[in-house]
């Protein structure tokens, strides 16, 4: 950690927006579409910070966003933070071997980690829950298409500002 | 640049690049990081769940639910009407644009006669019945989609505690399982991880009625008992959260598998959670046995009612 103050400003402004795109999806969404389902705002913020983060900041930052948005749903922990981990141990070992800047790197990456979420949930609680959740195919499918369309946005969005908030290490390179 | 140099940055750009190369950092890095998924296992939502790593992430989590809620209630209005607004202005007759300003207006009174009439019948309702309740408004659902919970307006400085039963006009919507310092947390009773007790009211057959993804199923219910299609399932009581006798479900279908021992039985809610907008939360039931007042009424008015 090169600069303290950087590193805490950036974790605060990251958890600040990413709780804003949950607060969507749970609060101002329903206010106004009623029960058409919220689409995923919060997942692509936290797979922008599983890409884009210093490599051990992003895992320890994404579980602190993982388990804090457990607070807005009646889901447990363990159903976040395991495909988290694995997401994690996926995107970093490619980014580090193939890498290249602008949004398309992001909408690729960021689509393979959506993916990976919902057949993680799905997966995990088959293994670990009494009453597992159905596969529910279509409604993830369209999940993971919203990510597609929405993550170059989400990209011009929050690289201008993670690049002001970490000059310190570059976040341009492989790694 | 020396030869030796050259080897030196070649040999460091390689090890950067190599995300599996290990060092004693490395390990305990990845030691802390496979770590605390485990302990997540052990951080169950549990409906007593009051720890001190909770309380922060409580209070954000609650601080911001109130305050987008507060801005979408005073955002909805207003954007409805400069839509409307958008939509006149490119009538240019003056008489027009009027007619449907006034309009809007007329909505905005039929929506409030409307909430006026729900909020009458909650009165009568907690004037009826001999239980200490208090009327609150959903002001979230559940983050993720395959869950089902909403957040209300009314958290611990309110007298909510873990346990209590939520309920509208019509039937029973879940239990507060997170009540935080403003707002709570509510679990649906159609949500997987909740299960409540459960009586088919004609024929007393007992079960467990547990959440699934789309509706309730009626579990362990004896092969020999009487259910059929249309039955109406109420609250048993047992479970010490909600009052007896309020209604559950009704049962959409039966089915006596040869080789089990208990019946398949599927219940569809009584309450269509995504359209409540005001529930009352049971601070105090006293043991009310609701069944001889509130199970009178027939289903289908029932429905009618909380919508």
């Amino acid at each position: 950690m090169k600069n303290p103050g950087r590193f805490l400003l950036r974790w605060l402004v990251f958890f600040v927006l990413i709780h804003i795109t949950v607060v969507m999806s749970t609060t101002l969404w329903p206010g106004f579409f009623h029960s058409i389902p919220a689409p995923k705002f919060w997942l692509i913020g936290l797979l922008f910070v599983l890409v884009y983060f210093p490599l051990r900041e992003a895992i320890l930052f994404a579980y602190l966003v993982g388990y804090s948005i457990t607070f807005y749903s009646g889901t447990s922990p363990k159903m976040i933070l395991f495909p988290i981990l694995l997401i994690y141990l996926v995107v970093r070992p490619l980014k580090s071997r193939m890498f290249w800047q602008g949004n398309t790197y992001f909408v690729m990456t960021a689509t393979l980690g959506a993916l990976m979420f919902e057949t993680l949930y799905v997966l995990f609680s088959k293994i670990m829950e009494t009453n597992s959740t159905q596969v529910m195919f279509w409604d993830r499918l369209l999940s993971v298409l919203f990510v597609l369309v929405v993550s170059p946005l989400i990209y011009n969005l929050l690289f201008p500002i993670l690049e002001r908030l970490t000059p310190e290490e570059s976040i341009h390179e492989q790694g | 640049m020396t030869r030796r140099q050259s080897l030196v940055m070649l040999l460091r750009y390689r090890c950067d690049l190599n995300f599996f190369s290990w060092d004693l950092k490395k390990i305990i890095f990845l030691v802390v990081i496979l770590a605390l998924p485990l302990l997540s296992i052990n951080m169950e939502q549990k409906p007593n769940q009051d720890g001190w790593l909770a309380k922060p992430f409580q209070l954000v989590a609650g601080y911001f639910q109130q305050v987008f809620f507060t801005f979408s209630d005073s955002v909805r209005s207003p954007t409805a009407q400069y839509l409307n607004l958008v939509d006149i202005k490119k009538q240019s007759e003056n008489l027009k644009s009027r007619n449907h300003e006034l309009e809007a207006r007329l909505q905005v009174m039929g929506e409030l006669e409307r909430e006026n009439e729900r909020l009458k019948k909650v009165l009568e309702f907690k004037e009826t019945y001999n239980m200490h309740l208090l009327a609150a408004q959903v002001i979230g659902k559940d983050l993720i989609p395959d869950h089902n919970s909403i957040t209300i307006n009314k958290g611990t400085d309110n007298g909510l505690k873990t346990g209590q039963a939520v309920i509208t006009l019509g039937g029973v919507l879940g239990y507060v399982f997170r009540p935080e310092k403003t707002t709570a947390h509510i679990m649906l009773i159609t949500d997987r991880y909740a299960v409540v007790d459960g009586i088919v009211q004609r024929s007393r057959a007992h079960g467990i009625v547990e959440g699934k993804n789309e509706g309730l199923t009626l579990k362990y219910v004896e092969r020999t008992e009487d259910v059929k299609v249309g039955d109406l399932v109420v609250t048993g009581g047992l479970d010490n959260l909600l009052p007896k006798g309020f209604p559950v479900a009704v049962v959409e279908n039966v089915e006596r598998k040869t080789f089990s021992v208990s019946l398949k039985v599927d219940l569809k809610p009584v309450v269509d959670s995504t359209k409540v907008e005001e529930v009352l939360v049971v601070v105090d039931a006293k043991n009310v046995d609701l069944e001889p007042n509130v199970v009178d009424e027939p289903t289908g008015e029932i429905e009618a009612k909380t919508q």
